[in-house]
């Protein structure tokens, strides 16, 4: 009996030896050759574990996309010296000690001081380390929560609109291709930030003309089945239905609960979710009305990097998929930073950044505000394509809409 | 006979050798580690020690609180919310952050008393989830997903001075553990256990122990809790949901629930090992879930009874040849 | 109104939904006497299987969705030979066991497939109207299948030889042997049983909502609570827990928020079984 424990034991050793020989393995041969160029790290803060996985691992892909881009085209120059971008990826295992610790192992372990932020909400377990070691922290969106980005973060960059920045282009939107629209009934996920989000988001489309009707239907991270919600919202009598934040798995059950209940109200979101996405999940019959911000393929004004970018992921994914850049928009921001003020010093890059007016974004030409929104001037607004389903259900594109967060 | 009276003097000072060397050890080690990541998981593994080692306490008289994790929140929190809404000093709201889990332990200690085993387990594990969605809804105050920040530190940056403090905290939270046990106090909760029937024959008021060991189990809990909000400076009820008990659980079963030294063993391995494989990245649950897998069929009595298993395997051995040569 | 009747059917296709999970918890508690964690995973996993086989293959939704049942099926065989029964009914180990089976399938969805946020086909797509009423058919059809199949399931537990055998084992195991019935042979068939009846939710959900990696850790929650609720030894009582946590379910969130009504939930639950231990139904366990 005892023979057989010893044999599994044995097995049980061999095999976690196997598979953790098999990744080593990959890794080694995957090295890119270094000649004279050197390796510029740049640590990535990734949910590679845990319930935020599928989506963060799939903005971690676009990012190593726009990383080999840059990689083809030279690379990174500082000072005569050639570098070849590389990100660090550190697993934050979907949870806020998770991000803390893996901030800790990048900037204290491993040394690098340039960071690219972790998505959503998780940005303000990143601050603390980074602030305290002076290592430039890039975000890639803003929830507007106290820590994430405000006075207590000089170091703190952020790349992307972020969710108020999201709203006003969708408003603009409105204002422009659907005048009719005179008050909508808003939801969101209810994850501690629509407190912070409510009242700017609501001023700014109240000025804007746009009625926002009752306060905003939260509804809950976990939520599998949207259908009380969609009856919440049958409740509001409202022109149309604006879904602020949520992730894919959210906003399209969404979408499906409110059509399936007989609305037919206009669907926007000012979070990315392809219209391929609400066809798949919906079905062809209920898949109309809806807009989101997200960019496609070939549309007019698409900046040619952002075309390039679409094309290589969508050729390797094989279908359309919802494409965030939130983070690639970080990584490209920091690169033009680098090689402007010519320096891979955290502090210099910082002084240099705040006191841009504009910068290049994937998505155009971004523009640094944020000194009333989030008390800092360290956020970069840019241009935002829309993509819409009309009447019919075919997919059309929007338009870009500039934006600007003050 | 020689033999036997120099190994039993042996053996006498073995325990006290190995336990005061792993002390020397301990106290020596931040010299040694330069690594700040490093000392942030030896921290983190001392913090689940005193949470493990709380939770075997509990188990120890029959309980299976699947809520552990939630007391560990409870704590958290309120020493978050105090030092960070209300300004109170840190030094005075860990203690207080342990009280208030010490206190809706007893409180709910007296209902729950009245379930055994599997329905003890189950309500526990449901007051858990209740709890955590109580503090979600309590919005900007907890700061629900997005988590609560700018909770003020204990120390400053540098990560010594938790090191040392989380290691006097532990060794203090284990000692006094330790002492529980091996009392009249130990003593009787395991017989509650083993026949709660005979032992409330004998005059042992069953509902007053349970209560007793509940309330001191989440007091350390708690207590772990607050000191963990202090050091990480950001909270969010993800931290202390049911996987996170069942992890716990885990550290406890993984270690052995029979022996003192299996929380601390099992919390130590299921800790630090996993930290080896994380350059693997997207697969280091795998890794964990061999290390799971391996112990429980291999070691069924968990880690803490691997030199039982060694030292039976070796008897076995000897038995073997002797039974051969003869 | 027309609120009322789509909360309504809501709450009977999402009921019938959760009820196909816990009964299969159940059958395999109460043959086993384990907890078994893995079982979430198990409905997600062959939600994904379902998709393969469909979208993949290209195989006939229905086909696809008996495949699927078939080879989860076989897997809950497996998971009792090799990973059930060497733990010799011991709790926590089926326990650590069950949570590594849940890690492993999740990360291996998330590495592999877990990008694509997908759905199956619906099994029945368009509105039923009828007046001002309208209805998802595939609402109507999901309940209609489970409903089908608890009722079939009842039919096997009562009438037939194998239900009989499961139900002795299940009354007490050693007077259950000793009649002659091979526990090992009819333990493998009822975990079986139970991970089709995940598979066939899993199935369900995934057209009925959408696919995600982790859909499993809400759906062993929701089994866990009707068990509770029901008590544990009877089948009927699944039936009424079942109704009363869907609708809870589909009713609450439309008035309150998701963490309240998580909240009040929850606390029914727990004030349910601090006066009643062992639920509506059920009989008393011996500890």
């Amino acid at each position: 009996m005892e023979r057989r424990r010893l044999l599994t034991l044995i097995g049980g050793i061999c095999l976690i030896l196997i598979m953790v020989a098999l990744p080593f393995m990959t890794a080694c041969a995957e090295e890119k050759p270094t000649g004279e160029a050197e390796t510029l790290q740049l640590g990535y803060l990734v949910s590679l574990t845990g319930w935020f996985a599928p989506l963060d691992i799939l903005q971690f892909e676009e990012c190593d996309t726009l990383c080999q881009i840059i990689n083809e085209q030279g690379g990174v120059t500082v000072g005569g010296q050639q570098y070849y971008l590389e990100l660090v990826a550190e697993d934050c295992k979907s949870s806020l000690e998770g991000v803390t610790a893996a901030c800790n192992r990048l900037v204290l372990d491993k040394g690098l001081k340039l960071i690219i932020g972790p998505v959503a909400f998780f940005s303000s377990a990143a601050a603390p380390v980074c602030e305290a070691n002076q290592a430039l922290h890039v975000l890639g969106y803003s929830c507007r929560t106290p820590g994430e980005l405000d006075t207590t973060t000089p170091y703190g960059f952020l790349s992307h609109n972020g969710a108020i920045g999201n709203a006003m282009a969708l408003c603009e939107y409105l204002k422009e291709e659907h005048p009719e629209i005179k008050s909508i009934v808003c939801t969101s996920i209810d994850d501690g930030a629509i407190p912070y989000l409510e009242p700017v988001i609501n001023e700014y489309f109240e000025d804007n003309g746009i009625d926002v009707v009752g306060s905003w239907i939260p509804f809950a991270t976990d939520c599998v089945d949207f259908s009380p919600i969609a009856a919440r919202i049958k409740a509001v009598d409202a022109d149309a239905i604006y879904l602020e934040r949520g992730s894919v798995e959210h906003i399209a059950p969404c979408f499906k609960a409110v059509r399936e209940l007989g609305d037919k109200r206009f669907f926007f979101t000012s979070s990315t979710c392809a219209c391929q996405d609400i066809i798949t999940i919906a079905g062809e019959d209920l898949a109309y009305n809806y807009a989101a911000n997200q960019p496609i393929s070939g549309a007019p004004g698409n900046p040619p990097l952002l075309e390039e970018l679409i094309t290589r992921l969508t050729n390797k994914y094989g279908t359309t998929r919802s494409m965030w850049f939130q983070t690639t928009n970080a990584v490209y921001e920091l690169v033009q930073v680098i090689q402007a003020a010519q320096s891979l010093d955290p502090t210099v890059l910082k002084d240099y950044w705040e006191k841009l007016e504009t910068i290049e974004t994937p998505f155009g030409t971004g523009r640094l505000g944020g000194l009333e929104t989030y008390g800092i001037r360290h956020a970069v607004s840019h241009p935002l394509p829309v993509n819409v389903l009309d009447e019919n259900g075919d997919i059309h594109f929007g338009g870009w809409y500039e934006v600007y967060v003050p | 006979m020689i033999e036997k009276q120099i190994s039993r003097r042996g053996r006498k000072l073995a325990k006290p050798a190995v336990y005061g060397g792993i002390v020397i050890i301990l106290t020596l080690l931040p010299l040694f580690i330069k690594s700040s990541y490093w000392l942030h998981v030896l921290i983190l593994t001392l913090i689940y020690i005193i949470v493990t080692a709380s939770f075997r306490l509990i188990a120890i008289s029959g309980q299976f609180s699947l809520a552990h994790a939630a007391f560990m929140g409870i704590g958290a929190y309120t020493s978050a919310v105090l030092s960070r809404w209300f300004g109170w000093s840190v030094w005075l709201t860990i203690p207080l952050g342990a009280l208030a889990a010490m206190v809706i332990g007893a409180l709910i200690g007296y209902p729950f008393a009245r379930l055994r085993a599997v329905y003890y387990a189950l309500v526990s594990l449901f007051f858990g989830i209740g709890v955590l969605q109580i503090i979600n809804a309590l919005g900007i105050w907890t700061g629900s997903y997005q988590g609560l920040t700018g909770i003020p530190p204990l120390f400053g940056a540098s990560k010594i001075p938790y090191y040392y403090f989380f290691l006097g905290l532990t060794s203090l939270c284990l000692l006094v553990m330790y002492r529980l046990e091996f009392c009249r106090i130990g003593t009787t909760l395991k017989a509650i256990a083993q026949s709660y029937l005979v032992a409330g024959s004998v005059g042992v008021n069953e509902v007053r122990y349970r209560i007793l060991v509940l309330a001191i189990g989440c007091f350390f809990a708690g207590l772990a809790g607050a000191g963990y909000a202090q050091y990480n400076l950001v909270l969010s009820n993800l931290s202390f949901n049911f996987m996170a008990t069942l992890w716990i659980v885990m550290y406890a079963i993984i270690g052995g629930l029979n022996s003192f030294a299996g929380p601390i063993i099992g919390a130590a391995v299921l800790i630090i090992i996993p930290e080896f494989a994380r350059d693997l990245k997207m697969y280091t649950p795998y890794v964990a879930a061999a290390l799971l897998l391996i112990v429980v069929y291999v070691i069924p009595q968990g880690l803490a009874g691997l030199p039982e298993v060694i030292r039976s395997w070796y008897i076995r051995r000897k038995a073997k040849k002797v039974s051969h040569a003869s | 109104m027309e609120l009322a009747v789509a909360t309504l059917v809501n709450a009977l296709a999402l009921s019938s939904i959760y009820i196909v999970v816990a009964l299969g918890f159940v059958l395999i508690f109460s043959i086993l006497n384990i907890l078994n964690i893995a079982h979430g995973a198990i409905y997600m996993i062959s939600g994904y299987l379902g998709w393969q086989l469909v979208m993949g293959f290209g195989l006939n939704q229905w086909l696809g969705l008996l495949l699927t049942v078939l080879i989860v099926g076989a897997f809950g065989i497996f998971l009792e030979k090799f990973c059930f029964r060497p733990q010799a009914g011991d709790f926590n180990r089926t326990l650590i066991v069950c949570v590594a089976i849940v890690m492993i399938l999740q990360q291996t969805i998330v590495i592999t497939v877990g990008y694509k946020v997908q759905s199956l086909p619906a099994f029945a797509s368009g509105l039923l109207t009828a007046g001002p009423l309208s209805v998802s058919a595939e609402r109507l059809v999901t309940f209609l299948i489970s409903a089908a199949l608890l009722a079939v399931i009842v039919w096997l537990i009562n009438r037939t030889k194998l239900g009989q055998q499961i139900q002795a084992i299940a009354q007490n195991r050693e007077g259950a042997s000793l009649q002659g019935i091979n526990i090992n042979r009819i333990s493998g068939l009822t975990c079986a049983m139970g991970c089709g009846l995940a598979a066939v939710a899993g199935c369900l959900m995934g057209a009925y909502l959408n696919l995600g990696a982790f859909m499993g850790d809400y759906i062993l929650v929701k089994a866990l609570m009707i068990v509770i609720l029901s008590g544990i030894g009877s089948i009927g009582g699944i039936f009424f827990a079942g109704l009363i946590i869907g609708t809870l379910d589909a009713t609450l969130p439309v008035f309150l928020s998701g963490a309240i009504s998580q909240a009040i939930a929850v606390g029914i639950i727990v004030i349910v079984m601090v006066f009643r231990p062992r639920g509506f139904f059920g009989r008393e366990m011996e500890m």
